[in-house]
């Protein structure tokens, strides 16, 4: 069926890619995101355990195994986002277990974002987000350092620019 | 201003709207913004148009009144007769409001169409003036309500892309005017310059331009119909008769229908719809269950759903009700509606792509569903709804030719496997399936679940009991993706997707990881390149590629 005469090659590790990592700031602000959310329940399942004891406790056990999960999780997660910048095209891969890579071509680009909330800018850290006329295309390279970040929204804009293609 | 409806009497001898832009062949127009419309150019909606529009919003407030005020009446103890009054005197009321607003909303509301752009002015306190540049139309489509087909009014909506909002709706026309303001858009958009045929026209060709003179006007033209239009109509024909003519009037494109949809094959496609199946087995359940525990409490309960599939049956049947195709060098004209009737235009290079689908009942009788994607979305913003139709029913010939109208790329050897992919397994013409691991994620769709590169195009098909073909010309292919899942690892397979604008969002699950990997390398490629070779905007022009692409070699 045509597979067996191709050489052996992993499909999210693209001949010639050299992948730019994001910044492992990034960890400390996912953690601490997670914390918080995590935080609140453990808080309450800890109360409630306290309060009524016995299997209660279970809710709060359960809350402690998600947050060390999240805490093994993330940053493989974070280690896991790379982007490439190629002549034509941008490569954004991501994910541990569910993986995903995405190539955009530069004159297909519609508009670039640029964003971080709070805790993000206090890591000194951004999100660039690429779109195109498709909906479905996820180009997110988040936790980039800011001054990268201006870097390569720049850059993509003037490539997007000088590659401009229509619909 | 004139408050007449009819089109300003301004042949003004030198309407030259925009500086440049309109004569540029690659259609990229200066990015200066706003084109400058003088002020002749500007022209008025239709004077009927607040009668038409007062109404909705005398609905609206009636409405608003009804469900805020009537219990608050009915609780207080009143005469009957003063009810009524109140009543009618609310009506009246609204239909005042609705009038004065939608009079005013209409005198501060007027379009002009330029060399680049069809621009709408429009706001009585916050103006709004939007610019469709010609190069951006996705679509253009007359549209009449029931209203105005009584009454013979249209309105016409000029889509770019951009969602729902982006789309422009000038109403309402008289049905004439709406036809050759449709043409006038599509004519410029095209690539014609209406100025230089006018010039010419009094000039040397006095009148009596033939199309391969008027063919000639249109700079570099000499493979005018390069897009697949069939030769017969190459070009646009004579220009109307110019006697008298009060404006620049387009030519209208000739057209020829390829297709139209018998009532009675459309009744039959629903009631063997999944929808009618739905109500069968629902209204049998409540008899049955109704008989057998003697209540009948399961009637109430069961009725939303029944609406749903009920409503959902009528609209199919209302908008795909005398559903024609046809050509024309401005490309797929579509044409619909019970009550309300729609004609749109689909220029040549504007469909993103194309999906075939087929039920397990229309298996038994052949019948397949052809839906198109644009870059510009149907559904406008004032709620109006286009559907993405391309075929409602049709039997596998008719497919397979509606796709070469829709894809002209699509050479007669690639045919077999456009069939091979409606309804063929493994990997029979080209295919390249999920291997054989994958049955263990789909075991029923495994030899389905297949890709085939074809020269233009890439098809996928997917699908066992609910069969799915789509295709997305390489050129149109936004960006590429591959994702892959825990199980999906341990078995190596990938999913495959070519990003597409619009609504169709093909994805390919479970390929060999390997294939995958190639094949994202090489669409890339294929799509580079494609896009490079891709025709022009205007598309009655024929000089390369859109803009600055190619600046880097292969």
């Amino acid at each position: 069926m045509g597979a067996m005469s191709l050489p052996q090659q992993d499909p999210f590790e693209p001949d010639g890619v050299t992948w730019s990592r994001v910044s492992d700031q990034l960890i400390k602000a996912r953690l601490i995101v997670t914390t918080i959310w995590l935080g609140i329940p453990l808080v309450a399942g800890v109360a409630l355990g306290v309060i009524f004891g016995g299997w209660v406790w279970s809710a709060a056990i359960v809350v402690v195994l998600l947050l060390a999960w999240a805490i093994w999780l993330i940053p493989r997660q974070v280690r896991a986002v790379g982007y490439a910048e190629r002549e034509e095209d941008l490569l954004v891969r991501k994910g541990v277990m569910f993986r995903s890579l995405v190539v955009v071509p530069y004159g297909r680009m519609q508009f670039t974002d640029v964003s971080s909330g709070p805790l993000a800018r206090s890591f000194g850290i951004a999100e660039v987000k690429l779109h195109t006329a498709s909906a479905s295309t996820d180009a997110t390279i988040p936790g980039l350092p800011s001054a990268e970040a201006a870097r390569v929204k720049d850059r993509l804009t003037s490539l997007g620019e000088s590659r401009l293609a229509g619909l | 201003m004139t408050d007449d409806a009819a089109p300003t009497p301004a042949p003004d001898p030198t309407p030259a709207p925009t500086p440049a832009g309109a004569a540029t062949p690659t259609g990229t127009a200066t990015p200066t913004g706003t084109p400058a419309v003088a002020e002749h150019e500007w022209r008025r909606l239709h004077r009927v148009t607040p009668l038409l529009n007062a109404w909705k919003i005398a609905a609206v407030l009636v409405a608003i009144f009804l469900v805020q005020g009537l219990d608050d009446l009915f609780r207080i103890d009143i005469p009957v007769l003063t009810l009524v009054l109140i009543l009618a005197g609310t009506i009246v009321l609204a239909a005042l409001v609705g009038l004065v607003y939608s009079y005013f909303a209409w005198r501060r509301t007027s379009y002009a169409i330029t060399g680049d752009a069809v621009v709408l002015r429009s706001g009585i306190l916050f103006r709004k003036e939007r610019v469709a540049r010609l190069t951006r139309i996705q679509a253009v489509e007359i549209t009449q309500p029931i209203l105005g087909r009584i009454f013979g009014f249209a309105g016409i909506k000029v889509e770019s892309a951009g969602g729902a909002e982006a789309n422009m709706t000038l109403a309402y026309l008289t049905m004439d005017e709406a036809a050759d303001v449709r043409n006038e858009i599509l004519a410029r958009a095209a690539g014609i310059d209406l100025d230089d045929v006018e010039e010419a026209a009094d000039g040397d060709l006095d009148g009596a331009t033939t199309p391969a003179e008027l063919a000639h006007l249109v700079e570099g033209s000499d493979a005018v119909g390069s897009h697949g239009a069939p030769d017969a109509h190459a070009t646009h024909a004579t220009p109307a008769p110019r006697a008298g003519a009060t404006r620049r009037l387009a030519p209208e494109a000739p057209e020829h229908q390829v297709f139209a949809l018998p009532a009675g094959r459309l009744v039959a496609s629903l009631v063997a719809h999944g929808a009618t199946v739905a109500i069968v087995l629902v209204v049998t359940g409540v008899v049955v269950g109704g008989a057998l525990s003697g209540g009948g409490e399961w009637i109430f309960s069961s009725l939303f759903g029944l609406l749903g599939a009920v409503g959902f049956l009528w609209s199919r049947f209302s908008t795909e009700f005398n559903f024609r195709l046809a050509t024309s060098p401005d490309g797929l004209r579509v044409r619909q509606g019970l009550l309300e009737t729609k004609a749109r235009t689909i220029p040549p290079g504007r469909i993103q792509a194309l999906t075939v689908m087929q039920g397990p009942i229309w298996r038994i009788f052949g019948w397949w569903r052809v839906r198109l994607t644009l870059a510009s979305q149907g559904t406008s913003s004032d709620g109006t709804d286009t559907s993405d139709v391309l075929l409602p029913v049709g039997s596998r010939d008719e497919v397979v030719a509606m796709l070469r109208l829709a894809v002209p790329q699509l050479e007669e050897h690639e045919l077999p496997a456009i069939e091979a992919g409606l309804a063929g397994m493994d990997d029979g013409e080209g295919w390249v399936p999920s291997p054989r691991r994958a049955r263990w994620l789909d075991p029923l769709a495994y030899r389905r679940n297949a890709f085939r590169v074809l020269d233009h195009v890439i098809a996928l098909r997917k699908g066992r009991i609910f069969r799915e073909l789509s295709v997305v010309p390489h050129e149109r292919t936004q960006s590429l993706g591959i994702s892959q899942g825990p199980l999906e690892r341990r078995l190596r397979l990938a999913s495959f997707t070519p990003h597409s604008s619009g609504s169709i969002e093909p994805k390919l699950p479970h390929l060999d990881i390997d294939v995958a990997a190639h094949l994202l390398v090489e669409q890339a490629d294929r799509a580079r390149s494609a896009r490079r070779a891709a025709g022009p905007e205007r598309w009655m022009h024929t000089s390369g590629p859109v803009a600055g692409a190619g600046s880097t070699p292969d």
